[in-house]
């Protein structure tokens, strides 16, 4: 049997001990002005705590840390036939905490009805943004953003921009708005497959409407595709030129943060049956940087922005990824940086499981070993914080 | 007479009563308000005033509420709208930044008593600033002292607190 958590207390010694009269209500209310790191640590307080932080009314006051990652892998129905309708996208979740409540009841987000196949493509603060294709039409399909611990949605008007190719960036921050805002990076080729920024158009939610943003990001850009971030409420993009951009919601670059020579390995792996070591990331409000030197896998340098507004990268660590995977380990990939603490995750897909490791303290942990297909190709990693609070600008 | 302000008394707990504007805490203070909305219809013509019974707050608890309710929400003593200030950005410095951080520099009862008056009385400014104070001084504790502070027994199975440890250790 369950005791509650509270004490009754002999009401001589009330004085002694106001705090033990206080109501599960209060105890909310007090955590919930908690930084998330504090509130980790007291579930260990009692069962009881653990159930008052962990209850799914309660997390809606009280801030979130990383829960999980959506991943997604394509099945091929047939070995050579690979025809788009032989194609399936398997959608699934890897839950990092071991008793709490899932948050939705079904990662292949059934909720988004009215589409064939669903592919999210970032998540950022607790929303998902998917592209979404059709039932009917079958060429069809819209970007859509959806929340789901919340299952409401929102389908992203399409831009006036309909000719030639474009990325699509998406960024959510409910500390700064409860608004989002989505970037359609437009594309030209130049010739000779030369593919360069000819502008970009910014979709907010505030306004509900697309605007073109006069470029100025010069000539002869060139962006690197798999990395992209943000932080301090800007999108980080990285040019192949090792330069970061920090790009402000007017579309307007404030900053310009150049690598470090030696954290420029040509490394940024698009293959996705190889390990993929290259990161960047936000923990703790500084920037980690993680690449190996040199195409050799068997060393990860790590490189940390302290001061956001100086172009200092600091030289941090070395991880030996032969200790860690073993002398021939391959089919690793480094999936995310936790926004709290110095723990790194990778996933090694040829023994199926998510591991993480802690850089300061060198300990490494197995935290999930029930991923399945794991000889396809895997699409996306999604680290996938909740917003519970259910502000954010959502209406379909 | 009608100009005069109207007061009400506010006897605490332990018997003590206090003298404050019917306008002020009526602002301040959603439970009573519909305290006073209640009494109104019987005093309306009667010069009497009211005295309503706090019977959940001691008379040291109710003093620091009063002085705290003055400041915040009497108009003629307040710098700006009273609610301006949970607009400030951070770092903007509010005219009474400084009398809420005097406010709640008290020891641990003190605060405690102060949130369970303002969440009796239902003042939510009161009530958000003293729960922030509170957390604020749980922040850096150890699990021990937090389940000294309210008295809280370990009720989980060693297995249990093993596995919860475990999964948020980085927090330690």
């Amino acid at each position: 049997m369950r005791l509650s958590g509270r004490l009754v207390m002999d009401p001589s010694k009330k004085s002694a001990c106001a705090a033990a009269d206080l109501t599960d209500d209060i105890i909310v209310e007090i955590l919930s002005r908690l930084p998330v790191k504090s509130i980790c640590r007291f579930k260990c307080v009692s069962w009881h705590w653990y159930g008052l932080i962990t209850h799914s009314e309660h997390r809606k006051k009280i801030p979130q840390t990383l829960s999980g990652f959506f991943y997604g892998f394509v099945h091929h129905r047939g070995r050579f036939n690979r025809e788009e309708n032989d194609i399936i996208i398997f959608s699934d979740f890897m839950d990092i905490t071991v008793r709490e409540e899932l948050l939705f009841l079904d990662p292949s987000l059934p909720f988004l009805t009215g589409y064939r196949q669903i592919i999210p493509k970032t998540c950022c603060n607790g929303l998902l943004f998917c592209l979404c294709r059709k039932v009917f039409p079958r060429d069809e399909a819209n970007y859509v953003v959806c929340n789901p611990a919340t299952e409401k949605w929102f389908v992203l008007p399409e831009s006036d921009y309909d000719s030639g190719a474009c990325a699509y960036r998406f960024r959510f921050d409910p500390a700064i708005s409860s608004h989002f805002h989505v970037f359609q990076i437009l594309e030209e080729d130049q010739g000779y497959g030369f593919i360069a920024v000819a502008g970009v158009n910014i979709y907010s939610s505030e306004t509900g409407a697309w605007s073109r943003k006069a470029n100025g990001w010069g000539n002869n850009l060139q962006l690197v595709d798999s990395i992209e971030f943000f932080f301090k409420g800007m999108l980080h993009l990285m040019t192949n030129c090792f330069k970061l951009l920090a790009v402000d919601t007017q579309g307007k670059i404030c900053r310009t943060i150049p690598l470090l020579e030696t954290m420029c390995a040509e490394n940024f792996c698009t293959d996705i049956f190889s390990s993929n070591l290259t990161l960047i990331g936000q923990s703790r409000g500084q920037l980690y940087y993680f690449n190996t030197r040199e195409r050799d896998l068997s060393v990860l340098s790590v490189w940390i922005l302290e001061d956001y507004d100086s172009d200092e990268w600091i030289f941090k660590y070395n991880i030996s990824t032969s200790q860690l995977f073993g002398e021939k380990g391959l089919g690793f990939a480094l999936i995310a940086i936790h926004p709290e603490c110095s723990l790194i995750y990778f996933v090694w897909k040829c023994e199926g499981i998510l591991m993480s490791y802690d850089m300061e303290r060198g300990k490494v942990c197995v935290v999930c070993n029930a991923m399945e297909h794991l000889y396809d190709p895997v699409l996306y990693y999604l680290p996938y914080v909740p917003f519970l609070s259910g502000s954010a600008r959502l209406e379909a | 007479m009608a100009s005069e302000k109207k007061v009400v008394f506010l006897r605490s707990s332990d018997g003590e009563a206090f003298e404050v504007s019917e306008e002020v805490i009526s602002a301040a203070s959603v439970t009573i308000k519909g305290m006073i909305d209640e009494e109104s219809p019987s005093r309306a013509d009667t010069a009497a005033t009211t005295t309503l019974a706090i019977p959940n707050v001691t008379a040291a608890t109710l003093s620091r509420v009063l002085h705290y309710v003055n400041k915040h929400f009497d108009a003629a003593a307040v710098v700006g709208r009273p609610d301006d200030y949970i607009f400030c950005a951070p770092g903007d410095e509010h005219p009474l930044a400084r009398f809420d951080d005097d406010f709640v520099d008290v020891d641990n009862d003190t605060l405690i008593d102060l949130v369970h008056a303002a969440e009796y009385l239902h003042i939510k400014k009161l009530f958000d600033l003293t729960c922030k104070a509170v957390a604020d001084k749980l922040k850096g504790r150890t699990i021990d002292q937090i389940r000294e502070t309210f008295g809280i027994v370990n009720d989980y199975t060693v297995e249990e607190e093993v596995e919860v440890y475990r999964e948020n250790s980085w927090a330690f």
